[in-house]
């Protein structure tokens, strides 16, 4: 006899019942309606942040035909010449967008609206922020894709030998991992990053991407292994494992065509989860002045740099932090939205 | 144990004999995303100090709603609730929160089915003894575990000091039970709920603690409402018995005459499913043919109708009203026990047996 | 006991491991000699002293030896001076680990007084206002960066307002009360909300669950007030995840609020490491790392030893809830 119980809503009156009452029957399964209303919810916002993410890349990858393209050095052919721009045009530097609207600036000569520029204003060298932080999007975005990517074909190969093989082959990776646990994470990904990356002298350090996503790559692997790891051992025993390996299945076959496809949702939920925190920790180097020196634009670096600048010029530092937090969280809540629905489908299905 | 009695507000509610609670069209109905579940449908009954009652039907049928209806233990939202409950002279239904708190461990108290979960598993047994008595009757630290320790005493709780400290997992099934009882009656209510008190112990502790609730009355003038499923159960234990199903009463009477002179066929059927001593080894048990009915859309006329051997067309579209059949026998149905159709087809079945 | 064992030959593994590549790590930076030497304004050409000074440093020592004598300075505390030569690391250390503990404690405090009554409050009205407020607030605050929050909050109360400073000074409280919670108010605050955020989904997540519990059905029944169901027997049921996270945090907080010390620029431990990392000071940095992640190492011991520890008990009281 099955006694399925009754969802009770929010109680107000006695507030402490929580409880779903015992004792009712009701035939039909109710889990349907329930699941119904999870997906109203989400809808919404899940399409806001896709919509945000697309927009994003879009303008990343097509940053260069961007109406305000002057945005670095790197444009030009020569030194001198980003010099004389930055000289003849001092007036542009440190413009408010072109939408602000001033209570309490200390400069005067920008209360005047002809002297706002560009959609995210402009920074100390006269270079257009919204540009700056559309070319600092295809760091972020590629550093935290790439480095994810490895992570889960580095990360997801362990978990899986370790779960399935197991035994010492586990143990020895697992001892492996807890190294790299050991650390607290911003600070491995800060040694690894701060001494590994090549410099001639002391001075201008120019850093490539590689140390970056070789750091990131070492932070992302251990939890994707263990996690891998997990579900492989969940999977392993079942039984249709048994009867794949009746049937003469290899090892590799099994692990590719039975294990693989079910540990599959887990891993991409994980890594899209994993791709924001991984934009943060880029953010955080940058911040730091240890990811891609400058003068490529990344987020934390301009994050950084607009500090100093926060009472006379706040956009330099706000419209990058802005567009970082709207990232990060369309990111967060896709991954959300997509373990809603698969841990619905697997209740149901 | 007359020390509680002394308390002021406490008599006010306490008629020491005659009618004690007066239930009257009680409804209980919780609106759900896919219906209204009419769990407690327009019950009525009364119980006097000291009598011992007890609510039985299958899981599901609304007893254990039921006897959180008269408390008033439900959540607010969702549920439309009506009816009267007079405990003592008061009106239960209508009362604040605040007031029915009061009365909550203090003047009614209930134990429930399984003690493992019932009792809080990270304080010590002593202090959520200790509770009700500081709360309700502001007792000191002192007092109250002095009350406790004789309390725990009463329910047959060898070491009771030792107890004190102890949690709940390190209680037996059988003593957690009797732990659950001395905290009900710690205030010294006048009426007990018991839901399905025995389900979750072994069989030789069921009697045990049956005797112990059947012991605590007597000294205590209390009333007892036993709900459970197991009509063995209220044989022995009950003075009066409310059959429930489907959310309604179908049949009422005192002990003696349900089981002497039972009326409802499903009572019947169920005192049929009883395993009997007196019967052979493997011999079939009897159960109750076809599935529980649905709440949100009962069946028309008699709801045990889809179920029940002896129904006719009459049955499926006319509700049966509860009649008297003799004084304080009350059931509905249109063929009874001991009718022409209950002849009729009980020939039939022995036929065929 | 034998869970007790297990855990003790890891953490001696681990501690071996990290003391090993920590010292080691030195010898795979590329440039490490020359580097060193620049930051210590020692000739390169000249052969004597570039030799002198990198046999000071055991550099030019065989591999095992170097760790050998990397363990010993670290256990003696012998931790050297800074290559710039102006300050003893242990005191630097000592320094930063001040700032750092001082944050750490405040953020966590901070934290728990605002992620525990409101996960309370949402979990009793589960599925209401507040809870659905508070449950977006926390989402965003998590996806929030702390450098952002760092900016945001700056902007509003030490620009703009002018409340609080916008580089903090590590003013003693014994000195100057009021100064001290000035200046870090803002960095607890910053380090604070998200951890609020975390915790509140935790409590919360187990609060719900555990409300559903029987023992709460009792408590009612017992007709005990609200505000004590809630806090004298729902709560205590449920902090079980609350309190691994928050001790888990203990350690990674004293090393990874880098970005929170750079920001406020509090010269904490995880400051120094970064502007050691900048100056080239690979000795500072390599300690200050070490002695981190053995404190972040040993912290975790603590919790698995007191988990399995609780968890007979726990898991008897968890069963049911």
């Amino acid at each position: 006899m099955s006694d399925t119980t009754v969802p009770t809503d929010d109680p107000t009156g006695d507030p402490t019942s929580n409880q779903a009452t015992p004792g009712t029957s009701v035939t039909e399964d109710s889990a349907p309606a329930t699941a119904k209303k999870f997906r109203r919810r989400g809808v919404v916002t899940m399409w806001l942040a896709v919509v945000w993410l697309v927009f994003l890349v879009f303008t990343a990858i097509g940053a260069s035909w961007l109406p305000y393209v002057n945005h670095s050095c790197d444009q030009f052919a020569d030194e001198a010449q980003c010099i004389t721009h930055i000289d003849t045009n001092a007036l542009l530097s440190e413009r408010p967008p072109v939408w602000a609207t001033f209570s309490d600036t200390t400069r005067p000569v920008v209360r005047d609206a002809a002297e706002r520029a560009g959609l995210f204003g402009t920074d100390t060298n006269g270079f257009d922020i919204f540009s700056r932080t559309m070319f600092g999007a295809r760091y972020s975005l590629l550093i935290g894709a790439l480095s994810i990517v490895f992570g889960i074909l580095i990360g997801g190969t362990l978990g899986l030998v370790a779960g399935y093989v197991g035994r010492r082959v586990d143990r020895v990776i697992d001892s492996i991992m807890n190294i790299f646990l050991a650390f607290p994470a911003l600070l491995l990904v800060i040694f690894i990053v701060g001494f590994f990356s090549d410099s001639g002298t002391t001075e201008a350090k120019s850093r490539s991407i590689v140390p970056i996503i070789f750091a990131l790559v070492i932070l992302s692997i251990p939890p994707i292994a263990r996690l891998v790891r997990a579900n492989t051992i969940v999977y392993a025993q079942r039984e249709f494992v048994t009867a794949a390996r009746s049937l003469g299945a290899r090892n590799s076959r099994i692990i590719t065509r039975e294990i693989l496809p079910n540990v599959f949702p887990a891993m991409v939920t994980f890594a899209i989860t994993g791709m924001a925190i991984l934009i943060v920790a880029e953010g955080a180097l940058a911040y730091l002045g240890l990811s891609v020196s400058a003068p490529n634009p990344t987020w934390g670096a301009m994050i950084f740099g607009g500090q100093s600048r926060l009472e006379t010029a706040w956009w330099m530092s706000i419209m990058p932090s802005a567009v970082m937090f709207l990232t990060v969280l369309s990111i967060n809540l896709l991954g959300d939205a997509l373990t809603e629905r698969f841990r619905i489908r697997e209740a149901i299905g | 144990m007359n020390d509680f009695r002394a308390n002021e507000t406490q008599t006010r509610l306490r008629p020491e004999s005659g009618e004690l609670l007066r239930i009257d069209d009680l409804y209980t109905h919780f609106s759900t995303a896919l219906g209204v579940v009419r769990a407690v449908d327009h019950v009525s009954f009364s119980l006097d100090r000291g009598e011992r009652l007890g609510i039985v039907g299958e899981s599901g049928c609304g007893k254990t709603i039921l006897s959180r209806s008269i408390m008033g233990l439900l959540p607010r939202r969702n549920v439309l609730r009506g009816g009267s409950v007079v405990f003592g002279g008061a009106e239960l239904t209508t009362m604040s929160l605040k007031d029915r708190r009061r009365i909550w461990g203090a003047e009614m108290a209930m134990i429930f089915q399984d003690p493992m979960t019932s009792l809080n598993p990270v304080i010590k047994i002593g202090k959520q003894l200790a509770e009700p008595l500081r709360v309700h009757l502001g007792m000191t630290k002192a007092d109250a575990r002095a009350t406790v320790l004789k309390l725990l005493q009463d329910v047959g709780i060898p070491e009771p000091d030792k107890r004190l400290d102890q949690y709940a997992h390190e209680l037996s099934g059988g003593m957690r039970q009797r732990v659950m009882i001395a905290m009900a009656l710690a205030c010294g209510p006048s009426v007990l709920f018991a839901d399905e008190p025995t389900t979750a112990l072994d069989v030789t502790v069921q009697a045990q603690i049956l005797d112990l609730i059947e012991r605590q009355r007597r000294e205590r003038n209390m009333s007892t409402i036993l709900v459970t499923h197991d009509l063995g159960v209220v044989a022995g234990h009950t003075d009066k018995i409310v059959v429930m199903y489907a959310g309604k009463i179908v049949e009422m009477a005192s002990t003696g005459s349900l089981f002497g002179a039972m009326k409802m066929p499903y009572t019947e059927a169920l005192f049929q499913s009883i395993p009997k001593l007196e019967q052979p080894a493997h011999t079939r048990l009897v159960t109750i043919g076809g599935r529980p009915p649905n709440l949100i859309h009962p069946p028309a006329g008699c709801r045990f109708s889809p179920r029940c051997p002896y129904a006719t067309d009459a049955c499926t579209t006319h509700e049966p009203p509860l009649v008297e059949a003799s004084p304080g026998h009350w059931f509905a149905c249109h063929h009874p026990v001991g009718s022409e159709r209950w002849h009729e087809v009980s020939v039939r079945r022995r036929e065929v047996a | 006991m034998r869970y007790f064992g297990q855990k003790l030959v890891q953490l001696i593994i681990v501690v071996v491991a990290v003391t090993f590549t920590v010292s080691l790590a030195l010898a795979a930076i590329p440039n490490s000699e020359e580097r060193i030497l620049a930051v210590q304004g020692v000739n390169a050409n000249d052969e004597e002293v570039r030799n002198a000074t990198l046999d000071e440093l055991h550099l030019r020592d065989p591999l095992i030896v170097q760790y050998g004598h990397f363990v010993q300075d670290l256990v003696t505390l012998d931790w050297g001076t800074t290559f710039g030569g102006n300050q003893e690391v242990r005191t630097a250390i000592w320094d930063g680990l001040q700032i750092s503990l001082r944050l750490m404690i405040y953020a966590q405090l901070l934290a728990l007084l605002l992620a525990i009554p409101i996960a309370v409050l949402a979990a009793y009205r589960s599925g209401g206002i507040f809870d659905r407020l508070s449950t977006t607030g926390a989402f965003g605050l998590i996806s929030l960066p702390n450098y952002v929050l760092a900016t945001v909050l700056s902007l509003i109360f030490a620009v703009r307002w002018r409340i609080f400073p916008v580089l903090s000074e590590p003013v003693s409280f014994f000195d100057a009360p009021v100064d001290h919670v000035k200046n870090f108010l803002l960095p607890t605050v910053v380090l604070a909300l998200p951890l609020a955020a975390t915790y509140m989904r935790l409590l919360r997540a187990d609060l719900v669950n555990t409300l559903q519990s029987d023992f709460i059905t009792t408590a009612r029944a017992k007709g005990l007030s609200t505000s004590r169901i809630l806090f004298g027997h729902a709560l205590r049921p449920s902090l079980f995840s609350l309190l691994t996270a928050a001790a888990v945090n203990v350690g990674a907080l004293v090393g990874g609020s880098v970005v929170v010390e750079t920001a406020f620029s509090l010269e904490g431990l995880g400051g120094k490491t970064v502007a050691g990392i900048f100056s080239n000071e690979f000795r500072l940095v390599q300690i200050t790392v070490v002695v981190l992640a053995l404190v972040y190492v040993f912290i975790n011991f603590v919790v698995d030893i007191a988990y399995g520890f609780l968890d007979p008990r726990v898991r008897a009281g968890r069963a049911l809830s």
